[in-house]
């Protein structure tokens, strides 16, 4: 089995015809770590939105203080993202988001389980991905920028990186044996898709090129993205 | 307009503290008003650097505690007239002060002086955050190891998440020969991974070892030597002057390291 890490990043945002909705994840982190995630997630969010957004957050069983929701409607507000809504489960949080007049839905948490995780859209992220930071999503994922070492993603599709992967990359991780890893340089730590690891051979490539990891009879193999993309698309 | 910088590394033992005591006296003299915070509450090591312990009085967490103005705290450098000190306490360890309390404290320092240099402790815990809480700069040091580029590259990432803008890079201990024999990482290979704008780059100096057991800067020396004379640059750089940083090979002294240039120059 593999270890799987611990599901800190779960941040999700989608849109529909209300706005903006950001989801918090629901596992209890810290504050702090909560905080840090986010700011350097909606850094690396390529808006999708234009002007100003009303956004609605999905604030789950997080126990939040006036001061909290302010830090968060301000880093929001420099995202173009402007607090509108608090859905919570805590009474606490519902009623530091009523004193400072956000609209406010507080409901029990098995009323909630409607989430939109079906066909989740690819996450993009444009920005260097450092040691320490993990990457979880419920779909694809795609970075513009460096995967360094010490740094991971995980997700449920496929991963493509258009920049240098050196660090740690699940594709597939709810056990999709047809998921892929690309990057424009792939000298990652490890290599996961679905259940398989892989720690690849010899780093170091003098001439680097565009590569593919993927799962063929239980074993994780590594090709060139020329060769294989045109055996895959023809 | 003053500048509040963070040195920070993530891993211990970088030349933090080093580097500090030096840009900071060498930033005096170059006629800029500096005060440098030892922020390493528990573990102060910048007075011993600056050969300032026996002056030191009272501390920062003094200061936050209101057991004293932020005028008594502070030690002057005789040697240095526009260098100051604010000391960490000994007796204390990182928890003593809060992120707010810090800010409120630097805020104070910006109003005195043009630099407001702060020596971070190692770790990314309690006491970085208390470090950075009032920065709004950070200038990261590391060697041209693994492990500290590791370290640096989780801080340059917390730094981001923190909104400190700009953050550059010293890379410290650069050994030329080692990394023409591909024994050491060079500064490339640091700078491809940090992904940050380089500051300078510090060469492996055995007259550190000497200063720092003296207690009187390198960049003091009446002959200074090759690391003094890049943290001398770094300062220069640091306030605006366009210095260009030196290949590492030249700091090779001596004839045979110049005749060695010469004929790879040559032959390749």
């Amino acid at each position: 089995m593999l270890p799987l890490a611990s599901p800190t990043t779960l941040l999700h945002l989608h849109r529909d015809g209300q706005g903006i909705h950001l989801h918090l994840p629901p596992a209890e982190i810290p504050w702090s770590d909560l905080w840090e995630h986010l700011s350097l997630w909606l850094r690396g969010q390529r808006r999708f939105w234009q002007g100003e957004a009303p956004l609605i957050l999905w604030g789950e069983a997080w126990l939040l203080d006036p001061q909290q929701l302010q830090a968060l409607a301000h880093l929001l507000a420099q995202h173009h993202l402007c607090l509108e809504r608090v859905h919570t489960h805590q009474r606490h949080t519902a009623i530091a988001a009523a004193s400072l007049g956000y609209s406010v839905e507080q409901s029990s948490p098995w009323q909630t389980a409607k989430r939109v995780w079906s066909g989740d859209p690819p996450l993009y992220l444009r920005t260097t991905i450092r040691s320490g930071t993990e990457i979880r999503h419920t779909g694809s994922v795609f970075v513009l920028g460096d995967l360094n070492p010490g740094g991971e993603i995980i997700a449920d599709g496929d991963i493509g990186i258009w920049g240098r992967c050196r660090g740690l990359t699940h594709a597939g991780a709810s056990g999709d044996r047809q998921a892929v890893i690309l990057a424009l340089q792939l000298d990652p730590t490890q290599l996961r898709i679905a259940d398989q690891v892989a720690r690849p051979p010899a780093p170091h490539r003098a001439d680097p090129e565009p590569e593919v990891a993927y799962l063929k009879d239980q074993i994780i193999c590594i090709a060139s993205a020329h060769d294989f993309l045109r055996r895959v698309s023809l | 307009m003053s500048r509040v910088i963070v040195m920070t590394s993530g891993k211990g033992g970088v030349g933090k503290t080093t580097i500090t005591a030096n840009l900071g006296t060498a930033l005096a003299r170059l006629n800029s008003s500096v005060v440098v915070v030892d922020a390493d509450f528990g573990l102060r090591n910048l007075d011993l650097l600056l050969g300032l312990e026996q002056r030191v009085v009272y501390t920062a967490v003094d200061v936050i505690l209101g057991e004293c103005r932020l005028e008594q705290a502070l030690v002057k450098d005789k040697r240095t007239p526009n260098l100051a000190l604010l000391p960490a306490a000994q007796t204390r360890n990182k928890t003593a002060v809060t992120p707010d309390q810090m800010r409120d404290l630097v805020q104070k320092l910006t109003s005195l002086y043009d630099f407001v240099l702060v020596d971070c402790p190692a770790g990314i815990e309690q006491g970085f955050r208390n470090a950075i809480a009032g920065a709004k700069e950070a200038i990261i040091v590391t060697t041209p190891e693994l492990s500290a580029v590791r370290d640096a590259d989780r801080v340059v990432g917390l730094l981001e998440a923190a909104q400190i803008q700009p953050t550059q890079l010293i890379v410290n201990r650069i050994r030329p020969d080692m990394v023409a024999a591909e024994q050491m990482m060079s500064v490339e290979d640091v700078e491809e991974i940090l992904a940050i704008p380089l500051l300078g780059v510090v060469p492996e100096d055995r007259e550190v070892i000497v200063s720092t057991n003296r207690g009187e800067p390198l960049v003091l020396a009446a002959n200074p030597a090759q690391a003094a004379l890049a943290i001398g640059r770094i300062a220069r750089r640091l306030k605006g002057e366009g210095i260009p940083i030196p290949d590492p090979e030249s700091f090779q002294e001596g004839l045979m390291g110049r005749l060695r240039k010469f004929l790879n120059q040559k032959v390749l």
